[in-house]
């Protein structure tokens, strides 16, 4: 260490305490791919609206899709302009668990760790869920027989996470790339079909019941939750600070526009499933892939390729939840607040494979559990993805109410900055309030579950207080300034 | 603190210039509240500045994320636009090779992936500065220092190499095969190509650890070039003996 200031808090590290990732090569199309595919937006447009709030879709009771939507988006516009400042001023490995350290200090922000590793966890569990159920329906669509469902999906599973393993150890410009071409078939291929669909089956369209507004704030507010959870993991690049070739530049372009894209796009298929599933018969509406439904009865191929991007989405959503939450994991192993070993980084890969490795077969594990236990794969879908939103929009929370303390920590805090943070974090509680409150009515555990995550974390915090104080003051690592960063001011060549 | 910047532009372009240099002025560590007081900029503005400027590194931020120190970017910038200085010891030494030969010796310095004149020969002096310093594939000097830069940051001039002469290289390939060619020989040569009727050989002045820092170039009338490469080896020595002076 340099210390350059007589307080000499104020230094430049010769090694990054994050030595040993591939640093500063990864370039912006990567790093957006990351928000995009977290995000899966192609996934999220056919499975999440229809999947858990059927009645939002074609019911008459729920409220307009474009209102929910477009209040959802706004929502997680204000969060990205809350981590964008952040985003600017520190090349995080960690996310947002490391601006919640430098913010609202280290005690809360094992919290938010805790909070966006769960989230993490169980969008990736959920999205390799998906990747069975989409391809045992890709064979079903193409008419080869599938002997045993159950069987073949665990086996598609295990195959998923295999590959999304060996990509991710491989090194993150591999698996970000990967993430990428997924993404943009999937995308690419549901665009296209929707356009296919609708120029040949010319359903009524009636565009005034989309703006329709039956006036009940209950189900809005219900909706907007639901819709909330499509945008989740836009903030992942937070996480590639140390990997990304312009870290203050590509991460806050990248969580700024990714909310956007996927708004329209949600916007868009939200508009076109509202259409076309409103004359759809019930047992469509209520599968756990109706679109692909709906495809199948028009044409069992236009249904298979369906089914093919939305599995690739989903398949390019397990690698990036999976590959955030090793680089949150990771950095709590550099900093001793999680096992030491899981601060490894591959020799060779200079990828936190450690981490990776670590949290794979949990990953792995409950998905395959949901298919042997015989349950619904859309109640398995519904509840992981709903439970992955608490712990995404619990980090938010944290996060966005960071951002004026951590601006004042740095001595560069503005007006703006508390107000932007405030009524953000008072949305995004509001937000998972009206989500709990719901849930907890209609008897669901999901909000026990949660909350059971936290208050954990709370014990855990309050424990390395007590006792190790040491390695709760290291929280917040990041990819510091090194000495090879400075204008050293000899010639060069 | 009594320094009192003239306002005379007021754009974001000269603001940023402006704090780059507060930064290089006050030294590392430097913070946005000391940069904000030194220019009455208001704190917004300074804010969004500095952001960019640390966005693209010419600006990078000290462990507590409060301080500022100039960036490696900012390095193409300064070095290019520092006229290189040759020591007196340096000049004295080429002032002895000079005397009793009939040809011109220039010492260039490579700066930024850029020629610069180190010394100039008083008795030759050289003719199209311009020109020699913008297009280094017309010169021997130039495509001595294109051959070193071969596998560093700075690219390789890209696009259509412009014919100076009838004998200018302006094929990429061949180029790029008599690079090859100077990096095993440790010398590069040009006839007729800079300029008709005049041949050049540039040697490497090598830095301590090994890269060319500059040229040496004995330049004359094309005919005499076989005369020229007889002091090939004598020139080399000279620059064994400039290393330890220049760098």
């Amino acid at each position: 260490m340099v210390p350059v200031s007589a307080r000499g808090d104020r230094f430049i590290t010769p090694r990054s305490p994050v030595e040993g990732l591939r640093r500063r090569k990864l370039s912006f199309l990567p790093v957006f791919a990351q928000a995009v595919a977290n995000v899966a937006p192609a996934g999220a447009m056919t499975v999440i609206p229809a999947l858990i709030f059927p009645g939002l879709v074609f019911g008459s009771a729920g409220p307009n899709l474009v209102l929910t939507f477009g209040a959802a988006m706004a929502v997680m516009i204000l969060v990205a302009f809350c981590l964008r400042p952040m985003a600017k001023r520190m090349a995080a490995v960690s996310g947002l668990y490391s601006y919640t350290a430098k913010g609202l200090g280290q005690r809360t922000a094992i919290t938010a760790g805790w909070s966006a590793i769960f989230g993490y966890g169980l969008v990736a569990m959920a999205s390799l869920l998906a990747v069975g159920t989409y391809v045992v329906e890709l064979f079903i669509n193409l008419g080869i027989p599938v002997v045993d469902a159950k069987v073949f999906t665990v086996l598609v599973i295990l195959a998923a996470a295999g590959g999304a393993c060996f990509l991710m150890v491989r090194g993150i410009q591999l698996s970000a790339w990967a993430t990428l071409l997924m993404e943009s078939i999937s995308i690419g291929i549901l665009a296209v079909l929707m356009v296919v669909y609708f120029a040949f089956n010319e359903p009524n369209v009636n565009l005034a019941t989309l703006f329709a507004w039956n006036g009940h704030f209950d189900s809005l507010s219900i909706a907007i939750v639901v819709a909330v959870s499509a945008f989740v993991g836009f903030e992942s690049p937070t996480t590639l600070g140390g990997e990304a070739q312009k870290p203050f530049v590509s991460v806050p372009r990248a969580i700024t526009w990714t909310p956007i894209l996927a708004g329209v796009l949600y916007l868009l298929a939200a508009t076109a499933q509202d259409v076309a599933l409103r004359d759809a018969p019930s047992e469509i509406t209520a599968s756990s892939t109706p679109l692909s439904d709906l495809f199948s009865q028009t044409s069992p191929v236009f249904a298979a390729v369906l089914d093919l991007g939305i599995a690739a989405s989903w398949f390019a959503c397990a690698i990036a939840s999976v590959n955030a939450l090793a680089r949150i994991f990771f950095c709590m192993g550099r900093e001793g607040v999680a096992p030491r070993a899981v601060g490894r980084t591959h020799s060779v890969f200079r990828t936190p494979s450690t981490a990776i490795l670590a949290v794979m077969p949990v990953v792995v594990i409950v998905p395959i559990a949901i298919v042997i236990s015989g349950a619904s794969p859309e109640q398995g879908l519904a509840n992981l993805f709903t439970l992955g939103a608490y712990g995404y929009l619990g980090s938010y929370v944290l996060a966005s109410a960071s951002l004026p303390f951590f601006l004042r920590r740095i001595g560069e805090n503005t007006y703006a900055s508390w107000i932007l943070g405030a009524a953000t974090s008072l949305v995004l509680v509001a937000v998972l309030w009206t989500a709990a409150t719901t849930s907890i009515g209609t008897g669901n555990l999901q909000t026990l579950i949660y909350g059971g995550v936290l208050f954990a974390s709370a014990i855990y915090a309050m424990y390395l207080h007590r006792r190790l104080p040491m390695r709760l003051a290291s929280v917040g690592i990041y990819d510091e300034t090194r000495e090879s960063d400075l204008f050293h001011g000899g010639p060069i060549k | 603190m009594n320094y009192r910047p003239k306002h005379s532009g007021s754009g974001s372009a000269s603001n940023s210039l402006r704090i780059l240099e507060i930064v290089a002025r006050f030294g590392t560590g430097t913070t946005a509240k000391e940069i904000t007081d030194a220019l009455r900029m208001p704190p917004a503005t300074a804010y969004r500045l500095l952001n960019a400027l640390v966005g693209d590194e010419y600006l990078v931020r000290t462990s507590d994320l409060r301080g500022f120190a100039l960036g490696h970017a900012i390095s193409g910038l300064v070095t290019a636009a520092t006229p290189p200085t040759v020591p007196t010891a340096a000049r004295t030494v080429i002032e002895e090779f000079r005397r009793g030969n009939r040809f011109a010796v220039h010492l260039f310095m490579f700066r930024s992936a850029s020629l610069r004149i180190g010394d100039e020969d008083p008795d030759y002096p050289l003719h199209s500065v311009f020109e020699l310093l913008r297009y280094p594939h017309t010169s021997a000097a130039g495509k001595l220092m294109l051959a070193e830069l071969g596998d560093s940051a700075f690219p390789l001039p890209t696009g259509e190499l412009l014919k100076l002469t009838e004998h200018t290289i302006t094929d990429s390939g061949r180029l790029e095969e008599q690079l090859e060619e100077i990096r095993l020989k440790g010398q590069a040569s040009e006839i007729n190509e800079f300029e008709s009727g005049s041949a050049s050989l540039a040697l490497p002045v090598r830095r301590p650890d090994g890269p060319a820092g500059g040229a040496l170039c004995l330049t004359g009338p094309a005919e005499r070039f076989a005369t020229i490469s007889e002091h090939a080896e004598a020139a080399r020595e000279l620059t064994t003996r400039l290393s330890p002076l220049l760098f």
